[in-house]
């Protein structure tokens, strides 16, 4: 009996030893791809949100890229946090023609989990938000919420002017507007979302929040 | 040599492990949200399955009776940590899609039952077109399922538009939707395994009935 | 096959099926006059086309799917047809209705074992499933016109009371409506809901002709009006009057004609009471506390679901029965 059960045991031992050492063999030989492949999917991000609308870069790509590299062990950590939304370090600050711009990351929670936001703010005179990209909206409902990843949705957050981020962003249906035009409701702060996602208001209300946290976070704490 | 193809294409409409076995239900109804979900899941299972099939059917003389289930387990679920660090290295954005349920191929029924009714009793050859058969079954069933509730939910097919946003019925992406277009296939299927059983009976019978008279 | 008992004794009627339902549906016209007159045309259009595309869907089902030569319209189809027609704001499309036919009477109906065997609702689940499907167009109301066969020259949508309530408070309900609006059905919801004395003439019809089970309307109501009698004293605000809720949104219609569906409803007067009973405390507390527009639909479809227990539990002891 007992041999037997000493002998089952080291077999058990054996294949999990065997398997351990495959596992931390391809772990090994991933391991750097796999950084590479996140944060590859960040300067894509960023860049797509530094650009001007003829398209070209508002700073230039070798530079995002060495910002992510060098910011690389400071990322990640929640920094600041209203109760709604949570602002993700760090603050990514580029110098470019005569502004200054800041790329934050941010989230709120959604319909069934984080909705994850990159927003990029611009310095010139006053601080105004430039242009956002939804990261993260995995937990949202397909068809519904999920809509969120549509340009045409997106752009309905930017670009928005110093006056409405003041007032703080809400979209049209919390604001208790009807909306006819998306470009001036922006400069009050309202985000017209309810004629590209009837039925879902859940999803781009925490987008919405995200980026007041990350506003309230700059105006605050960053550029005291 | 014809028993080794239908080693292979049982696991595609007879044994459809999705539709006849009924295996495998909680990505299957979870990742069908699209075709491209539904085939990049159907694809990593796959990978999955052959390679544990391969491994279990190749140990399966060493392996004692008492625990195999656990060294089994072990031996799915390295692949499946294998299958999910390849594909967060190179293919992220699918990796991003289908999220957890790639760890969830851990406990999918149907690497683990092939494991235990197939491979663990043939040989390496034989569970690798076992597991490959029943992989692309699950692949085609997952990527079907997925187009007709894209295309009846969203207008599109792979993300190409078939008529947009005109008659998106709701109700297809959401969970009603997969297990109404789970069902109705489901019956399909039995639905054709009944007329073909009906058929071989009629033909036994008749083929009886011309020996009598002989 | 399901063998459907009840206790003896048996009175064998001359009636049918057909019969029972063509009573359903005289119950009803007052109702789809009502719809006719407060949403015009495209009401009366809605409440035919249900009725003839699921007489027609389940035609082709029964002769040519289910493969029986001696099929003949009965007119329960029609009933449901109809009833999911009542279901459905006046701003629906046609296609849409459609769909939900489809779904009501070859799914609900017939893949779950044809007439009598159903467990859930066919007119609700389809109402609840073209709710989930095409959320826009099931939540939108238009305001009545007041002019039989009328059309909508410009569109414009309004609130329902149960909206109002919600959002704004009893107060503001008030306001907007009065109760001799809800009571005659001159308010904005589903074309058969909102009128609630049409609704209760019909039931009275049936009730008549020995067609309905009683128990449960009055059950359902009963509870209804227990309960909001207590949250009214809670909060009055936030919570309305008992009057408000029997009259407001899908309750009579739910109530008098969908809860008692023959074969989706318990058999014993016990089990009806139980019925009656869950069906009202269920459809509050999503009134009172849930997100969901639709309390009454919810709550039948839930009970539907408990049928076939409480059937169980609720069988009367046979006579001559040693207790084993």
């Amino acid at each position: 009996m007992k041999k037997e059960m000493i002998k089952t045991s080291l077999i058990l031992m054996i294949y999990t030893l065997v398997a351990g050492l495959a596992l931390s063999v391809v772990y090994k030989l991933t391991e750097v791809r796999i950084t590479e492949a996140e944060m590859e999917n960040v300067i894509k991000s960023m860049e797509l949100l530094l650009t001007d609308e003829k398209g070209s870069n508002l700073v230039s790509s070798e530079e995002i890229k060495r910002k992510v590299i060098e910011e690389r062990k400071n990322a990640g950590k929640e920094i600041y946090t209203n109760g709604v939304g949570t602002v993700v370090s760090p603050v990514y600050e580029f110098k470019a023609n005569h502004a200054t711009y800041y790329v934050l990351v941010g989230y709120a929670v959604g319909y069934g989990g984080k909705v994850i936001t990159m927003a990029a703010f611009e310095k010139n005179e006053d601080l105004r938000l430039r242009a956002i990209k939804v990261l993260d909206y995995s937990q949202e409902t397909p068809g519904l919420g999920a809509k969120i990843a549509e340009d045409e949705v997106q752009q309905r957050f930017y670009p928005i002017p110093s006056s409405g981020l003041e007032k703080g962003l809400k979209v049209d249906k919390d604001a208790g507007k009807t909306v006819t035009d998306p470009e001036i409701s922006k400069s009050e702060g309202v985000v017209k979302v309810s004629d590209v996602m009837t039925g879902a208001t859940i999803t781009p209300r925490a987008v919405a929040n995200s980026i007041n946290a990350m506003y309230e976070y700059l105006k605050k704490e960053y550029l005291k | 040599m014809k028993s080794k193809l239908g080693e292979f294409t049982k696991g595609i409409i007879k044994d459809n492990p999705t539709y006849v076995q009924v295996l495998g239900m909680c990505p299957t109804l979870a990742t069908t949200t699209s075709a491209k979900n539904g085939f990049g899941m159907g694809l990593a299972a796959t990978a999955v399955l052959v390679m544990s099939n391969i491994v279990i059917s190749a140990i399966r003389k060493t392996v004692p009776e008492k625990i195999r289930i656990p060294i089994f387990i072990t031996v799915i679920a390295t692949f499946v940590t294998i299958v999910d660090l390849v594909m967060h290295a190179y293919t992220y954005s699918l990796w991003k899609t289908l999220g957890l349920f790639i760890p969830l191929i851990v406990v999918n029924c149907i690497i683990m039952g092939r494991a235990e009714a197939y491979a663990s009793k043939h040989g390496v050859f034989d569970s690798l077109l076992d597991g490959l058969g029943m992989g692309v079954g699950f692949t085609l069933s997952l990527t079907i399922l997925g187009s007709v509730r894209e295309l009846l939910g969203n207008g599109t097919i792979f993300d190409i538009p078939v008529w947009g946003k005109a008659f998106n019925v709701f109700a297809m992406i959401l969970p009603p939707g997969a297990y109404l277009t789970l069902g109705l296939f489901a019956a399909l299927f039995a639905a054709i395994g009944i007329s073909k059983g009906e058929r071989a009976k009629k033909k036994a019978q008749q083929a009886q009935k011309v020996g009598e008279q002989k | 096959m399901k063998l459907l008992t009840s206790p003896a004794p048996h009175i064998r009627t001359a009636d049918s099926t057909a019969d029972v339902m063509l009573d359903v549906l005289i119950a009803l016209s007052p109702a789809v006059a009502a719809a006719t007159y407060f949403f015009g045309l495209q009401a009366f259009i809605l409440s035919i086309a249900g009725m003839i595309s699921a007489e027609l869907i389940e035609f082709f089902i029964m002769r040519v799917l289910r493969k029986d030569k001696n099929f003949v319209p009965n007119g329960s189809a029609a009933v449901t047809g109809l009833l999911l027609a009542l279901n459905v704001s006046v701003a629906t499309p046609w296609w849409v209705l459609l769909i939900g036919v489809l779904f009501a009477i070859a799914i609900v109906k017939h893949a779950f074992g044809g007439l009598g065997q159903n467990i859930f609702n066919p007119a609700l689940a389809a109402r609840i499933f073209l709710l989930v499907s095409f959320p826009t167009a099931m939540t939108t109301w238009y305001p009545p016109i007041g002019k039989f066969f009328g059309t909508y020259a410009d569109i414009q949508t309004t609130a329902t009371p149960l909206a109002v309530l919600k959002l704004e408070g009893f107060n503001s309900a008030m306001q907007k409506f009065t109760y001799t609006d809800l009571l005659f059905g001159n308010i904005g919801g589903c074309i058969g809901e909102t009128s609630a004395l049409l609704l209760i003439i019909g039931f009275l019809y049936l009730v008549l002709r020995g067609r309905i089970k009683i128990v449960i309307p009055a059950t359902y109501l009963g509870t209804v009006f227990a309960i909001s009698s207590i949250m009214y004293l809670v909060n009055p605000e936030k919570f309305g009057t008992p009057l408000f809720h029997l009259l407001a949104g899908g309750m009579m219609l739910g109530a008098l004609f969908m809860a008692t569906d023959m074969v989706t409803s318990p058999m014993t007067l016990k089990g009806q009471a139980i019925f009656g009973v869950g069906c009202g405390l269920i459809t509050m507390l999503i009134r009172y506390f849930g997100g969901y527009p639709e309390g009454v639909s919810l709550s039948i479809l839930l009970m539907n679901a408990f049928v076939p227990i409480i059937d169980r539990y609720t069988q009367p002891k046979i006579f001559g029965r040693r207790k084993s």
